[in-house]
């Protein structure tokens, strides 16, 4: 579908309406979790005074704060109070370090000289450990992407003859296809992909475009992002839809790609705007003379800076989709 | 139509470096929200901002959509800006480490008033004071 304006709205998205859980982002700055265990503190503070209590968390070994109930308790603070947590890894905890919250939030009171900062209740709680990257992915369904049909690994229910198949188990921080970035990218490339395409992925994350582009029909497809987390998640993408020889990853940045990495047939590159900026020169000196880009993850804030990136490349808008927040692009060599 | 809010969380982040640990992870997970959607977007929107804390206040809705605003960043932060200090003082009030002028308080005031949730100015003028001092942060003037 080419593109008539600035944006079209995704259509013929079918869908197993099913919970909103889950989102890929391959940008090379997130990083993969793992369960970790933490310790909650919790204060409880007079209304009004939460900022002031909450600077003495500002830095390291605190993680940041939250304000009001925990996620874990339904009770409140009494009326006029509030709770505020913070977190410390289970690995700083220490006797020393919570008598040093006790001092520090006596002195407060008595620098600030406030009757009703005196005595503030502390909690210190064990969180269980979880990995709160991916728990949150516990009511992860099946959906439709086009044809693609992302399914669990051990799905049993029915597929349409013309589903294609997408195994993907929860696992990494990110990429399980839903968002809107991932999920926009994924219907623009089917029908443009007619097989035996080399691709290059940038900032491939979980691999779950380059998974889809093998799917989809390419020779040949190569993902490369600086999380080291990625590289396992990948592996196991590929192997478990049978695209692994197919399909090759290196760790690291844009420095991955040597001078033989020319003469690619699609480049995909799902990750922050301001990146697709600054790289999209380098990506298309890599490109087929016939080639074509897709790039997703852009911001509408930052959309008129990837158009007029893509235009300076010596590219031609074919496609531009909104959805939601997020636009996403089809640009071919002029 | 509007909408059903559910939840309204308030955190503060590092901007451009949020992560799904904790605060992010316990205050959204259980609410079923797209964990890595909200960092993603939080990040972006933020990068600009590195080497900032910023609080945020994120509105879930009934079908576990959300969406979330941007505050100022806290009064230690601007403080700590205004002081020309990298870190403040690590145990309050043992040590000066900078100082701010009652202008560059009042300044700090007027930003941070929409969202100090204080009953007044001098309210507002108070948490500053005893957020520079706990800082380590002296005011002249």
């Amino acid at each position: 579908m080419a593109a008539t304006g600035r944006q079209q709205r995704v259509g013929g998205d079918r869908d197993w309406r099913i919970a909103q859980v889950s989102q890929r982002s391959k940008s090379p700055t997130r990083v993969m979790s793992i369960a970790r265990t933490w310790i909650e503190v919790r204060v409880t503070v007079p209304d009004g005074w939460g900022e002031l209590v909450a600077s003495l968390f500002a830095d390291s070994p605190f993680t940041g704060v939250a304000y009001g109930s925990s996620s874990l308790e339904s009770k409140a603070a009494s009326a006029g109070s509030g709770h505020l947590r913070t977190y410390v890894p289970l690995s700083h905890d220490s006797e020393e370090l919570r008598a040093s919250i006790r001092t520090r939030l006596d002195e407060l009171s008595a620098l600030v000289g406030v009757e009703e900062l005196q005595n503030l209740p502390i909690r210190f709680q064990t969180l269980p450990a979880e990995d709160w990257a991916n728990s949150w992915k516990s009511t992860w369904k099946p959906f439709r992407c086009g044809n693609l049909a992302v399914i669990p690994r051990h799905f049993e229910g029915d597929l349409r003859a013309s589903d294609i198949p997408m195994r993907l188990d929860p696992g990494g921080v990110f990429g399980t296809g839903r968002h809107a970035t991932t999920r926009t990218i994924l219907l623009m490339i089917q029908g443009r992909l007619q097989g035996g395409e080399r691709v290059l992925d940038a900032g491939t994350g979980t691999g779950i475009l380059a998974c889809a582009a093998a799917l989809l029909g390419a020779s040949d497809v190569l993902g490369f992002d600086i999380d080291p987390g990625a590289s396992s998640h990948f592996a196991e993408l590929m192997d478990q839809n049978g695209v692994a020889h197919a399909s090759q990853f290196r760790e690291g940045g844009f420095e991955v790609l040597g001078e033989s990495d020319t003469g690619y047939d699609v480049i995909l590159a799902n990750i922050y705007a301001d990146i697709i900026v600054e790289h999209v020169a380098g990506l298309v000196s890599r490109l087929a003379p016939r080639g074509w880009v897709a790039f997703s993850g852009c911001h509408r804030a930052h959309a008129d800076d990837v158009r007029e990136a893509l235009s300076g490349a010596g590219l031609v808008i074919e496609e531009e989709r909104a959805r939601g927040l997020w636009h996403t692009f089809v640009a071919k060599r002029k | 139509m509007a909408k059903e809010l559910t939840a309204k969380i308030k955190l503060q982040c590092p901007a451009g470096k949020a992560t799904p640990a904790p605060p992010v992870g316990p205050a959204l997970g259980a609410h079923g929200i797209n964990i890595a959607g909200f960092v993603k977007e939080f990040n972006d929107r933020t990068r600009d901002q590195m080497g900032l804390i910023i609080p945020v206040v994120i509105s879930v809705y009934k079908d576990r959509s959300f969406d979330f605003i941007l505050k100022s960043p806290p009064a230690a932060v601007l403080l700590k800006k205004a002081a020309g200090l990298d870190k403040a003082a690590g145990f309050v009030g043992h040590m000066i480490v900078g100082s701010v002028t009652r202008a560059q308080v009042e300044e700090i005031v007027e930003i941070k008033m929409s969202d100090l949730n204080a009953r007044d100015v001098a309210h507002a003028c108070r948490i500053i004071e005893g957020t520079a001092r706990s800082m380590g942060i002296e005011i002249k003037g």
